[in-house]
């Protein structure tokens, strides 16, 4: 039998006596609930048993399992069975996605469905292939305006475009003092001097604008700038841990800093610089410039956790680089985008292999003062596991997974392995270790030499002291004669013999000891010689092996590997009868000192010498243990050098052992694998390569995020399904290909952006009346500029500027933060880490080590307080007063106030000042003043000079400081 | 459009985005409403507009039901304080004393249990081998306490005359097996599953400002040293959420409270009072730009704060009662005592949120991995008198009846022993207690094992007592969850029905 659903709805409604409540509409009531709690599942991007619940249509023709509702039946749905966990059928949503559908809300769709399940119709969301951002951007045609002279690039053009399409219409210029300052701090992290201010108001060709933004971007100092902006979104952090304990990130990690700053300072092509941040071991594996990129990586070094480590480094290359939220497939499919659990892990098979390894530098053997920390490829077998519900515990063994990137990105990756070279997997043999090496083993042999002439001047000086002690002593032997029967003169002279006597013995002492250790230091410099010998012959024959003597089988070669081998013979069989001497040398002082701490003994209950003794007898029986081995070891040695001459020279030791890989690990002292996955290498060229629809919009975003203060995709570093077509699209895609096509040349991207007439509006609204503000309140399509405020770094810099002290250094280790007080360096070289950051930075919103891929900007008490009361900021005021009052004079007259504030304003605001704030800051200064006369005669400055300070402390308070316009 | 980095920036033109009434609405509070609450605001605003046209809409500052109490002070013991000599009596382990837990009776409830998968370790083998330990024997009586007759151990003489207003939970337990677990106890989140905002930053976001002086969530004591920002970690919730770390010590309560370089107080007020003037004249500019308008009024409350601040500060002025009922006359209460009559003076003026820590050092004082009497016996010694003389003292001004008080610690300590003395870290089963702002006095709630080793009653992870706090708050955390921050069933906990009024 067939009953229509509507006549079996009207049935069962009948039936249940109204239990179908009050009507349902679905889109208010019905569809929420199914977006809320099933269609991550069942959904367009993943539809598991086949269902779709994202549209009724859908609902109803069902799945794998037929329809999912049955109209006018909601007893009969299976929708219903599955969200009440009826018995027989496994609950939905799972226990694993949350709580149970609420009573509420089974009402409704009962209701819903018992009503006929009756909706409007709705479009089926599309494939998500068809995702603005996962199709590759093209160049879109540039619009010819009808307004040329509001047209200044095609930035202008776009923008123009889309207003007028809206109503808009783009706020007028902000003025050219405002404009110098904006892009000076934009461009170089600094307010223009006064000097640069006037240069600009007096030039007027048609290209004055350009020529300041030339200047700025030639500027070193655009390097720091927008350095840290870099580090922001690439994690920058140095090493933190517990004490000295090293637990994240990686000591001397500042060289990656260093690149960054100096990368873009070269205008590096922004494509390189990501190929050089994931493989630059792999690019150009001889070449430490291009090796300190890797810190990148480097940074996400975790002592605990492997797992933890290598999460970090897939979520924030994917966040970093692509826009993509790749994290939250860690554990389960992603919810919103169409990226597999299983596709999380092939892009982490990429990093696999990636360890960390501090390399030498030149100049310092010790690691712990200097290094490079760098990765590298090992344990290439390593296999990459998913983990069932993320979980690391339970890796999927069943099944081994090989890298590939997440397949809606398209693209492919060809991974082929690289043979590195000797001075990547032996980074012993590089040519400043060996020298170093060698100059090392030479200087030995000098200073053997010249502490061999110091233990025989010592001798001959002791000698000296001895005989002249012998003299001294016959002498007051003599006198205690002379005065023997003289009882007032002899108890005198009784004393003075007794120091001699002790003095003698003392002279005694010290000659034996000169001649024992001059006894030893004569030992010393054959030693030497016959290690640098040894040194000598090894390095050769590692250099004959490097050129490959040694699988050719060359003569040559083997005569060299004998030589080496008779040569660290030679080398043992000295070492081991100084080592000898030396022993018994030890031998005979921590016998003697036990000698005279027994002859001292006391016999008492609280023997004060016990433990002294105790100890001295220690020592007597390791240096015994020592003579033994070193007898022991004479004999090796001699038997070793009589054996036949062979080729089996002992290598050097290798000075590089691996970071540890988890807490628990001892440091490996394997050599490297002489062998690179090539796998990051293949995924950065993958990331950069022109058809990748991510990477050079993620990139020009963040670029414009940081000149407009507003980006042009709202989420940074989510660029999914989530995120909206953006307003601007063409825009964005516009700046993409124009990127890519200059070679993704930075330089020229900030040239574009900061020479548009769009960068030049203003940044007011006229409120309410402004027909913009009804149209887009939001300023969607930038129809004027956002102010910002300065970035923390900004501050304290900006402050240091104006106060003449900036140090023009760049570059170089990190400062400890207790230096930055009264340091001049600029704030992104003191060390920036979890927990140790300058007081001053946390105040002003101070990113996070963990991510930063944009500043917060907030507006808090603790900022106003931190610019009032920060000595700092005290003290570089009375700086600033007295450098602006140079020219000026101190004098208390209104006419050199007025100049001082006109000074003032343009210095640290860089504008000059309206007439109601000169009239309100001549009043300040003079009450000011008056505050300071009222206090009495005091040394130090004039109670004029302490007002304009104050004034200047004042100003550097104005929100128009700390505002970028 | 869901964007955390949308909500990273609060203070985009703020004015227009949801026309004049907004407008109107912050001229009508004259921008008093607190410059930290207006950050906030701020913020939320900029949240709401970046979820387009989604059902969500930001937190009002209001509670979503009517609340059981206004404030919170949650004082946290670092370390971990052995349940087994506080609040959970235990006496098969002084029975079974000496006996590996295999050669007790009580080996099938405690290797049989499946709650024994219930850890996930930072650091491997990081813990005693639980097979081989012997079972350490109680180093301390308990006596019972009140009307309730609950019992607690002699080390807690003073908390113990406060029990009738006290419920103890003895039936906690976490994942963390080391120290960890002190964030994971403020965040719901194991450490090495990321960062996110720690509970008083989800108060502070949900709730409005009760004062125009002072920050709404405060924290005093050794700050937690772990990865994030620590236990006032507002993560994406927005750094003006997040707590401020106060130090009591009326000489530098606050960062840059007081000036670098000595001023007085007539050039400072003359200057505070010019940089109003001169930014009132820019407003003249830029008359529409509300984060002009906020820096105006953050210099207003900075400087309303560096009086205020110092001024509750000033515990000289309490009574020689009080500051006696504090321990302040004593050398080993001193510090603690202080600690908490600020939070006393704080919360009364007005603050929401304040945490107090207890215990120095990386993994903090109670670490009682060797010479647990000794060292159980002198920090209790600190704090039991003030965390008595707290609870009374709320009490007798009627504060106790809208104020929570958390007691907590990161998790308890082994039945067994670890060396000679000591007891070595336990997630498995703990207790915390909870009094006041509608917690139900006198009472025991849930309960470990014959052996305190598991939590077999009314088990509680410790976003339960997160879940309780904001209930009584009168918040639903589900409400406050932000678009885009999808947070785990685990993380919002479950209400403890049993101990409220």
């Amino acid at each position: 039998m067939h009953v229509s659903p509507t006549v079996l709805a009207l049935l069962l409604t009948v039936a249940s006596d109204g239990e179908a409540g009050p009507p349902v509409d679905y889109a208010r009531d019905v569809k929420p609930i199914l977006t809320a709690r099933c269609t991550s599942c069942h959904g367009a991007i993943r539809q598991k048993a086949g269902l779709r619940l994202d549209t009724a249509e859908l609902l109803r023709r069902g799945g794998h399992g037929g329809p999912a509702i049955e109209p006018g039946k909601s007893a009969e749905s299976p929708l219903i069975e599955r969200v009440t966990g009826a018995e027989g059928v496994d609950r939905m949503p799972p226990e694993s996605e949350g709580v149970p559908l609420s009573p509420q809300e089974v009402t409704t769709l009962r209701a819903w469905i018992d009503q006929g399940a009756k909706a409007p119709l709705e479009p089926t969301p599309e494939d998500p292939k068809k995702h603005w951002a996962y199709r590759p951007p093209a160049r879109p045609p540039v619009p010819t305006s009808e307004h040329p002279a509001a047209v200044r690039n095609p930035i202008d053009a776009l923008l123009l475009a889309a207003q007028r399409a809206r109503g808009l219409s783009p706020a007028s210029a902000v003025s050219p003092d405002l404009w110098l300052r904006r892009v000076s701090l934009d461009l170089i992290g600094l307010p223009p001097t006064r000097d640069e201010l006037m240069t600009f108001r007096a030039d007027t060709s048609p290209d004055a604008r350009g020529k300041v933004v030339d200047r700025l971007l030639a500027d070193p100092r655009h390097g720091e700038r927008w350095g840290r902006h870099w580090m922001d979104v690439w994690r920058y952090s140095d090493w933190y841990g517990l004490g000295a304990e090293v637990r994240y990130s990686h000591p001397h990690i500042w060289h990656w800093r260093d690149w960054i700053v100096e990368s873009i300072n070269s205008d590096k092509g922004y494509d390189r610089m990501v190929v050089e941040m994931l493989a630059g071991d792999e690019l150009e594996p001889q070449d430490p410039d291009t090796v300190r990129a890797t810190g990148f990586l480097a940074r996400n070094w975790d002592i605990f956790n492997r797992n933890v480590w290598l999460a970090n480094t897939v979520e924030h290359t994917a966040r970093a680089f692509l826009g993509v939220t790749i994290q939250c497939a860690r554990c389960h499919d992603h919810k919103f985008d169409p990226v597999s659990q299983v596709e999380y892990y092939r892009l982490r098979a990429f990093f696999e292999p990636y360890h960390v390894r501090i390399d030498r530098v030149a100049g310092e053997p010790d690691r712990t003062k200097a290094g490079l920390p760098r990765v590298f490829d090992d344990f290439l077998e390593t296999p990459t596991y998913r983990f069932i519900r993320g979980d690391e515990s339970q890796p999927d063994k069943t099944r081994p997974l090989t890298p590939a990137t997440p397949a809606i990105l398209g693209g492919e990756t060809p991974i082929r392995p690289i043979s590195l070279p000797v001075a990547a997997y032996s980074p012993d043999k590089r040519p400043f270790v060996v020298r170093e090496t060698w100059v090392a083993a030479e200087t030995a042999v000098a200073q053997a030499k010249s502490s061999l002439e110091a233990a025989q001047r010592q001798v001959r000086e002791a000698d000296k002291a001895l005989t002249a002690a012998i003299e001294g002593d016959r002498q007051v032997a003599a006198k205690v004669a002379a005065v023997a029967n003289k009882v007032d003169e002899l108890k005198a002279a009784q004393t003075a013999a007794a120091a001699s006597v002790e003095h003698l013995a003392r002279a005694r002492l010290a000659a034996s000891d000169a001649k024992v250790d001059r006894d030893l230091a004569e030992a010393a410099p054959a030693l030497a010689e016959a290690k640098f010998n040894a040194i000598k012959a090894l390095l050769n024959v590692e250099r004959l092996e490097d050129d490959g003597a040694r699988t050719s089988g060359s003569e040559s070669w083997t005569e060299a590997a004998r030589s080496t081998v008779a040569a660290q013979r030679e080398a043992a069989v000295i070492e081991s009868t100084y080592q000898h001497r030396s022993a018994r040398r030890d031998v005979i002082r921590a016998e003697r000192a036990l000698d005279g701490l027994l002859a001292a003994a006391v016999n008492v209950k609280d023997d004060p010498m016990k433990d002294a003794r105790a100890k001295a007898a220690a020592a007597v029986v390791d240096a015994r243990g020592r003579l033994a081995a070193a007898e022991q070891q004479i004999a090796k040695a001699e038997t070793a050098a009589k054996a036949p001459i062979g080729t089996e020279y002992v290598p050097r030791a290798l000075e590089f052992p691996r970071a540890k890989i988890t807490y628990r690990d001892t440091p490996s002292n394997a050599p490297y694998a002489k062998i690179s996955s090539g796998r990051r290498l293949a995924l950065a060229r993958w990331i950069v390569d022109r058809r990748n629809p991510l990477a050079a919009r993620v990139a020009v975003n963040h670029v414009w995020a940081r000149h407009f203060g507003e980006p042009l995709v709202a989420s940074t570093y989510d660029f999914g399904l989530r995120t909206g077509r953006p307003d601007l699209l063409e825009l964005l895609d516009w700046l993409a290909v124009d990127f890519m096509e200059s070679g993704w040349s930075m330089k020229h991207l900030h040239k574009i952006i900061v020479t548009s007439r769009a960068y030049a509006m203003g940044s007011a609204d006229s409120g309410q009346d402004d027909q913009n503000v009804r149209i887009d309140p939001d300023n969607h399509l930038v129809w004027r500029m956002s102010s910002r405020r300065m970035d923390a770094e900004v501050v304290r810099d900006s402050i240091l500027a104006l106060a003449g002290r900036l140090d023009s250094a760049i570059g170089g280790a990190d400062l400890p933060v207790a230096a930055a007080e009264a340091g001049n360096r600029r704030t992104l070289y003191y060390r920036f880490a979890s927990g140790d950051t300058i007081p001053l930075l946390a105040m002003f919103d101070a990113p996070s080590v963990e991510e930063c891929y944009r500043r917060h900007e907030t507006i808090v008490p603790q900022q106003a307080l931190a610019l009032t009361n920060s000595a700092m900021v005290l003290n570089r005021s009375t700086e600033i007063a007295t450098r602006l009052s140079q020219d000026i004079g101190n004098v208390a007259d209104s006419a050199s106030r007025s100049a001082f504030m006109l000074s003032a304003y343009e210095h640290i605001l860089g504008r000059p000042p309206t007439d109601a704030e000169r009239a309100e800051c001549e009043a300040g200064i003079a009450r000011l003043a008056e505050v300071y006369v009222s206090e009495g005669p005091k040394p130090g400055p004039s109670p004029e000079s302490r007002a304009r300070s104050a004034l200047v402390h004042v100003l550097l308070n104005h929100n128009d400081f700390i505002t970028i316009r | 459009l869901i964007s955390a980095d949308a909500m990273h920036d609060p203070t985009k033109n703020v004015c227009a985005c949801s026309g004049p009434s907004r407008r109107t609405f912050l001229s009508d509070l004259g921008m008093g409403f607190v410059g930290l609450a207006l950050g906030a605001m701020l913020h939320r605003d900029r949240i709401a507009r970046a979820d387009g046209g989604s059902s969500w809409s930001p937190p009002t500052g209001l509670p979503h039901f009517t609340p059981r109490a206004q404030r919170v002070i949650w004082l946290m013991m670092r370390g971990g304080v052995s349940h087994l000599e506080s609040f959970d009596p235990k006496p098969e382990i002084t029975r079974h004393a000496g006996k590996t837990i295999n050669e007790s009776p009580h080996k099938d409830s405690v290797f049989g249990s499946p709650f024994l998968k219930n850890v996930r370790e930072q650091v491997a083998n990081n813990i005693i081998d639980k097979q081989a330990a012997k079972i350490y024997p109680a180093q301390i009586g308990f006596k019972k306490g009140g009307q309730s007759g609950i019992e607690v151990s002699d080390w807690w003489p003073n908390v113990r005359e406060c029990v009738d207003d006290i419920a103890v939970i003895r039936s906690m337990f976490t994942t963390d097996n080391n120290h960890g677990a002190q964030l994971e106890f403020f965040t719901g989140r194991h450490l090495l599953d990321g960062c996110v905002p720690t509970i008083g930053a989800w108060v502070h976001y949900g709730l409005g400002a009760l004062s125009d002086n002072l920050p709404q969530f405060i924290s005093i004591g050794p700050p937690l040293e772990y990865q994030c920002m620590g236990a006032t970690d507002a993560n994406y919730l927005g750094p003006e959420n997040s707590g401020v770390n106060l130090k009591v010590d009326p000489s530098d309560p606050l960062p840059f409270a007081r000036s670098g370089v000595p001023v007085s107080a007539a050039e400072g007020a003359l200057k505070a009072e010019l940089v109003g003037r001169l930014n009132r004249l820019a407003a003249l500019e830029y008359p529409d730009d509300p984060k002009l308008r906020a820096r105006i009024k953050s210099y207003e409350l900075a400087f309303r704060m560096q009086t205020a601040i110092p001024e509750v500060l000033r515990i000289q002025d309490e009574s020689e009662s009080t500051r006696r009922l504090y321990g302040l006359d004593q050398e080993v209460t001193r510090p603690f005592g202080q600690q908490l009559l600020a939070a006393r003076r704080l919360t009364e003026r007005g603050v929401r949120f304040i945490q107090v820590f207890h215990g120095e050092g990386a993994a903090g004082a109670w670490d009682a991995h060797a010479g647990l009497k000794a060292n159980h016996s002198s920090l209790c010694a600190q704090v039991d008198r003030p965390i008595a003389g707290l609870l009374k003292d709320l009490k007798r001004r009627g504060l106790l009846d809208d104020t929570i008080v958390v007691w907590a610690t990161e998790f308890g300590r082994t039945p067994c022993a670890q060396g000679s003395d000591g007891r070595d870290h336990h997630n498995y089963g703990f207790s915390v207690w909870m009094a006041g702002g509608g917690v139900k006095g006198g009472i025991v709630h849930g309960a470990t094992d014959e052996l305190g080793f598991h939590a077999v009653e009314h088990r509680h992870y410790v976003t339960d007592i997160h879940a309780t706090v904001l209930h009584l708050l009168g918040l639903d955390s589900r409400r406050l969850e932000i678009p885009g921050r999808k947070r785990l069933e685990v993380e919002h906990g479950k209400l403890i029905h049993e101990i409220l009024v």
